[in-house]
């Protein structure tokens, strides 16, 4: 009962938010933000340009909150939204492009563990080339498929692949210098 | 290539965090949307009195253009009409003086029969009141004291058609018309009314009452619209 009643209670929070009721709005925003400015730092560094593109994305979802169809989470229509304003922003304004190139290396991260903190995660896919760290987010992180990936960046599924493989690579690299770095073989 | 231990490790880390925004974050927010609120409503509405503007303007001018057809088949039809009518009216004067002269010509005054014997009851009287007065006088004088009763009778004939109110005079005509078998081009009646004429007289003044009102309602909506663009400025 419980379950449902929240349910209903979301439904009619959407419903008022999409009346530009600004305390429902306030009531989504409140709740889902902070999740919503993670994700976005995920793919942009500096944290202040990340929450610009946030605050775009949340507009976006407030004018179009009457296309929601209730069918997937609503969480999940937020993400997807703000995941596509940073696509959009680092392919229009930093001008990301991929090179073509479809040769991908066998990656050896099997076996390879972290006890990292997230920041030391966050700081080592910073590290990654805007197009690795855009398809290794998408893969990795939000489980998209090589197809859809294609898609969504408008390149074709080998450079996908190739980029996460080239990702993976770079990441292994940083890992095994911090690594080193820790246990003070270096 | 699906993803590693290292790989769900990292998902999973990332998916717990949270990073708060900044206090002015929501205000940003929120001023971003009420400007967007501001805006539409206001388009919408200006929207909404142009069109409404702009059909009635077309409603209007085909409504005119409509009357204008009507008004130059109206006129054309009266022309006829008019045309008509004196043609009528002057057929009916002429059947008229016809049949007023009949008993003037033929001595026979067949159309003042329901009153004629009336009159030739009266005019018998008169007749015989001079026969009377004239009997003890010499019998040359009887034809001319007959030919003065008869000038008599017409004249009096004459000042009875003159007196014979309107109605009566249709009658007589009528029955006139039945006696003799001659047709009158009247069909209508013996007062020619031409219907036509008629529905154009009141078709017009209807036309003028209704045109007034519709450029009554155009210059009440375009002052209408006028304000709301002059309100719409100062704000």
């Amino acid at each position: 009962m419980k379950v449902i009643t929240l349910h209903q209670e979301e439904k009619d929070i959407i419903r008022q938010a999409a009346e530009n009721n600004r305390h429902a709005q306030q009531k989504i925003y409140s709740k889902h933000s902070p999740r919503m400015l993670s994700i976005c730092r995920q793919y942009i560094k500096d944290l202040q340009l990340a929450e610009d593109i946030m605050i775009t994305a949340f507009f976006k979802v407030f004018t179009n909150l009457n296309n929601f169809e209730h069918k997937g989470s609503f969480e999940g229509w937020i993400r997807r939204i703000m995941i596509n304003e940073c696509i959009s922003y680092l392919r229009v304004q930093k001008k990301v492009s991929f090179m073509e190139d479809e040769s991908y290396i066998e990656d050896t991260f099997n076996n390879v563990e972290s006890h990292f903190s997230v920041d030391v995660i966050q700081s080592l896919i910073d590290s990654l080339p805007d197009g690795y760290k855009m398809v290794f987010n998408l893969y990795v992180i939000e489980g998209y498929k090589h197809q859809e990936i294609a898609i969504m960046l408008g390149i074709t599924e080998g450079t996908s692949k190739s980029q996460l493989s080239h990702a993976r690579k770079v990441l292994q690299e940083q890992i095994t210098k911090l690594k080193n770095y820790s246990n003070g073989t270096e | 290539m699906e993803p590693n231990k290292l790989e769900k490790e990292i998902r999973e880390k990332l998916n717990k965090r949270e990073i708060g925004p900044g206090e002015m974050a929501w205000d940003r927010l929120d001023a971003m949307l009420t400007v967007s609120e501001k805006k539409k409503p206001k388009s919408r509405v200006w929207l909404y009195i142009a069109a409404s503007f702009l059909g009635l303007l077309l409603a209007v001018t085909l409504f005119l253009k409509q009357e204008a057809r009507t008004d130059s088949t109206i006129i054309n039809e009266d022309e006829n009409a008019v045309v008509a009518a004196p043609q009528n009216k002057n057929e009916q004067k002429t059947a008229i003086e016809n049949e007023i002269a009949l008993p003037v010509t033929t001595g026979h005054v067949r159309i003042h029969k329901p009153a004629s014997n009336n009159a030739v009851a009266v005019q018998t009287s008169n007749i015989q009141q001079p026969e009377n007065n004239k009997q003890p006088e010499n019998a040359g004088t009887i034809k001319p004291t007959v030919q003065k009763q008869v000038t008599n009778m017409l004249a009096v004939s004459e000042q009875e058609i003159a007196n014979i109110p309107p109605e009566q005079e249709a009658e007589i005509l009528l029955m006139a018309k039945m006696d003799n078998n001659e047709g009158l081009s009247i069909k209508t009646g013996p007062v020619k009314v031409n219907p036509n004429a008629l529905l154009n007289e009141v078709e017009g003044e209807l036309n003028d009452n209704f045109r007034s009102k519709v450029w009554q309602t155009v210059t009440k909506n375009y002052n209408a619209v006028k304000s709301s663009v002059v309100n719409r400025n100062i704000e």
